[in-house]
């Protein structure tokens, strides 16, 4: 779903580029479930025990501490430099959403384009347990 | 609504005086709402919103991150701004 939601915000992202910002968005958010799940993470439940995501911000928590706790060639700064690009994703996707006026969204578009590609390949990495994942 | 553990004491206070003289933070006019605090996964979830409509979201994230940054490095408190899709009424 990550990998789809990044190739739709690629495709989207001259014609109607607050959808992208969405898309990115939905991609980082898909990849940090996928990358802290394979990590042994458990998913929430609700009141009927089923299974569901995490909130918002308790995914880029988990990301943080993931990323420090078991993975030690990620410093702390870097570690929480991921947080901060997910928080930073997470804004364009709300301004892309919500926002009634007109902004300037091809910054967002462009910016959260930098932070979902390498996101998408670290969590692919930990995902398929190669690079990083594997110390 | 608060949820967890209480508020610490620091940080209401920490908050309304960088809201209120941070430059990055009034140019945006940025505003947090004090009842929407909550202790989340270890961090103090702050829920943030701009009175500037025209800002794009990377030109609030780079305020928020730079306040934010500021907030944690006086309190000591690990807090995390995010943004809201609506303005506080209050």
């Amino acid at each position: 779903m990550g990998e789809s939601s990044l190739a739709a915000a690629a495709t989207l992202k001259n014609q109607h580029p607050r959808s992208a910002v969405s898309r990115y968005y939905y991609s980082v958010f898909c990849a940090a479930h996928a990358a802290v799940i394979c990590r042994g993470q458990t998913l929430p439940r609700n009141d009927a025990g089923e299974e569901i995501n995490w909130s918002h911000v308790a995914i880029r928590g988990l990301v943080e501490t993931n990323l420090k706790t078991r993975h030690p060639q990620y410093s702390e700064g870097v570690a929480r430099a991921y947080r901060l690009n997910l928080e930073s994703v997470f804004n364009f996707r709300l301004r892309a959403d919500y926002a009634a006026q007109p902004y300037t969204v091809e910054v967002d578009v462009r910016e959260a384009e930098k932070i979902a590609v390498p996101f998408m390949r670290l969590a692919k990495e930990i995902v398929h347990g190669v690079g990083p994942a594997n110390t | 609504m608060v949820s967890g553990p209480q508020i610490p004491d620091n940080l209401k206070p920490a908050l309304d005086r960088l809201f209120k003289t941070d430059q990055e933070a009034v140019r945006l006019g940025l505003k947090y709402d004090p009842r929407h605090i909550e202790f989340q996964y270890g961090v103090w979830s702050v829920p943030v919103a701009s009175g500037i409509a025209p800002a794009n979201g990377y030109e609030l994230s780079r305020a928020i991150h730079h306040v934010q940054e500021v907030a944690e490095r006086q309190t000591n408190l690990p807090i995390s701004f995010f943004l809201m899709t609506q303005f506080p009424q209050n």
